[in-house]
């Protein structure tokens, strides 16, 4: 569900805006059809001029509104008990992640990612443990091409559970790390 | 016999009193109290039944004392009753009378007798302008009755707690409170505040961590005038672990380069040290042995453990030798106290309990035995601890007397304790 989501957020992103940019430089007809499929009327230069100037948020009524539509294809990265390791699986998401961060629409805005634990502990640990945490994404990211002065980090410890069950299930969702845009 | 027993007792404590090692069998007796309600009809009720309940309360808390629970009505003049109480076994009695000003200031007087022979010990008054801090006056009792029988100081129970408490996710606030959380008054509100931390003895002012700015920032903030003013702040994290006697170094714990850390800063000259340089997890520096060495916590053998070094550099120390999650601790000359967590599952026992080890023995004393108890603080005497006790959502302010083995809970009704110190 969360793929789906991420690849039609950088569909959409690449559609409306990626497809703008670069059309000067397609200088044929078939290429445009072939990316666009449904795009046989730009055909003229005066459109396509008219398509380079449009600023990328054009289409969102505020820099708010973009950021929201791109954090929907951002997905939190979770942990294992007192761990700041990132596990294989989560390295996909920061794979993922990393495009979405890095596509048109996002490249000019900074990245606050947010270290979070579960309810085990309220100590000074707990918030260097979320902070490692944060420490870890950024890493990855880094490596995944993310530029590191673009991203900023911040330990919520245990304050800000997304869940408030006394369970395994629970805590998993709590020992994450959520990334936020900002312009 | 008891002269032989009373001298053992005076060797041990003389010559080798160690507090990790438990009293089982009390071998002096605790003098049996009643407390008389001796107020007319123009004090309000409810205060009233409040002061007895939190004075009765106190008493039990010195451990110094075997408290009658039974409500005695008296007379504040005259001897009469007493001889019937004494008859039950009563030994002192606290007659104690409130009385309200027009202005609302609450005066409490209180006449101490020896039950056995009518004789009246003294007879002191406490005067409080501020009405809804009342139950200060019952703790002022407290502290002056334990001092007249000899007992060691409970003069802690007239300090202000100072806490942090969730309020919902992303959002706590910052109290001050008394010990037993029946006089609370928010100090700070709104957003993320937290780790507050007194800033002197005096208990005049406190620093605490504000989430409210781009960085997480140190604010310390006069509690008299309200002002507040910026130490530091950091990426990441900072935290006002531990403030030196005088009060003019603090050792925090920021992560300026992404990497959590201790650092001490000098607040005359605004130096800034770096203590520790583990790639990993170092936090919670604590001032021991006269400032020269900090102990702190550490994740360097793969788990959150206790750990000290001097602060002029040099090698790491490892102070626990038991537990693989020792993840928070407090300290008081030789002794150090931590919480060890025991259990993954937090409906089972044993989740999170506190020890007590002194630098100079081996010896480790379990204080708590089941639930999860967090955050341990000693007071200034050394032989009280403040600390959390979490029962799922709802959270407690726990006070443990060492010498006595015994601990009381506090619970916060609404919110949950992030953090505490006093």
């Amino acid at each position: 569900m969360k793929n789906s989501l991420i690849f039609g957020i950088l569909f959409t992103v690449l559609f409306f805006f990626g497809c703008a940019q670069k059309a000067p430089e397609l200088a044929n007809e078939n290429s445009i059809t072939g990316i666009a499929g449904s795009t046989p009327e730009i055909t003229n230069d005066s459109q396509i001029s008219n398509m380079e100037g449009v600023d990328e948020s054009a289409s969102y009524g505020s820099v708010d509104e973009r950021i929201a539509a791109i954090e929907q294809g951002v997905e939190p990265i979770y942990f294992a008990t007192d761990s700041y390791t990132i596990s294989p699986s989560e390295h996909r998401k920061i794979e993922a992640n990393a495009q979405v961060f890095n596509s048109e629409l996002a490249r000019d805005l900074s990245i606050k990612l947010e270290g979070n634990c579960d309810e085990w502990g309220t100590d000074e640990y707990n918030y260097a443990l979320g902070l490692k945490r944060a420490k870890s994404a950024k890493d990855a990211l880094s490596v995944a091409g993310v530029d590191e002065a673009r991203m900023a980090l911040i330990s919520y410890g245990e304050s800000k559970p997304i869940c408030s069950e006394h369970n395994e299930a629970c805590w998993q969702q709590n020992r994450r790390v959520d990334f936020k845009l900002l312009p | 016999m008891k002269k032989i027993v009373m001298l053992v007792l005076f060797a041990v404590y003389a010559f080798g009193y160690d507090a990790t090692i438990e009293i089982i069998k009390k071998i002096d007796k605790e003098p049996k109290i009643a407390v008389a309600d001796c107020s007319g009809g123009d004090i309000d009720r409810k205060i009233k039944k409040r002061f007895l309940k939190i004075l009765i309360g106190d008493l039990k808390v010195t451990t110094h004392f075997d408290v009658s629970d039974e409500y005695v009505k008296l007379d504040y003049d005259g001897n009469d009753g007493i001889a019937s109480l004494a008859k039950n076994g009563i030994e002192l009695l606290m007659k104690t009378k409130l009385e309200q000003s027009p202005s609302g200031k609450i005066v409490a007087s209180i006449k101490l007798f020896n039950a056995k022979n009518l004789t009246q010990l003294y007879e002191k008054f406490y005067t409080i302008s501020k009405p809804d801090r009342y139950l200060f006056l019952a703790h002022s009792a407290t502290v002056d009755i334990n001092d007249y029988i000899g007992a060691p100081s409970v003069a802690w129970m007239k300090r202000y707690v100072i806490f942090a408490a969730y309020t919902k996710p992303g959002f706590s606030d910052i109290i001050v409170s008394d010990y037993t959380l029946n006089f609370r008054k928010k100090i700070v509100t709104g957003g993320l505040n937290l780790f507050p931390k007194w800033a002197n003895d005096e208990q005049d002012a406190f620093y605490y961590t504000s989430y409210n700015g781009r960085m997480p920032t140190l604010f310390k903030v006069d509690i008299y005038t309200g002002k507040k003013t910026k130490i530091a702040s950091s990426q990441g994290m900072i935290i006002c672990s531990d403030v030196s006697k005088s009060g003019k170094k603090l050792l925090v714990t920021m992560a300026p380069n992404d990497q959590p850390d201790i650092y001490l800063l000098d607040l005359r000259s605004g130096a800034k040290k770096r203590l520790t340089t583990y790639k990993g997890i170092d936090v919670s520096g604590n001032f021991v042995d006269d400032e020269r060495k900090i102990v702190f916590i550490s994740e360097r053998l793969g788990y959150p453990n206790i750990f000290a070094k001097s602060i002029n550099g040099g090698s790491v120390e490892q102070m626990v030798y038991h537990g693989k999650n020792n993840s928070s601790c407090s300290t008081s000359g030789k002794y150090i106290i931590y919480s060890s967590r025991e259990g993954r599952n937090s409906f089972g026992k044993n989740t999170f309990n506190l020890y007590l080890i002194s630098t100079q023995t081996d010896f480790i004393r379990k204080l708590t035995n089941g639930g999860k108890n967090l955050f341990p603080r000693f007071g200034d005497d050394a032989q009280t601890v403040l600390f959390i006790k979490y029962i799922n959502s709802k959270s407690a302010l726990g006070v443990l007397r060492l010498n006595a083995n015994k601990s009381f809970l506090f619970p916060l009704k609404a919110g949950k304790i992030q953090s505490i110190d006093w």
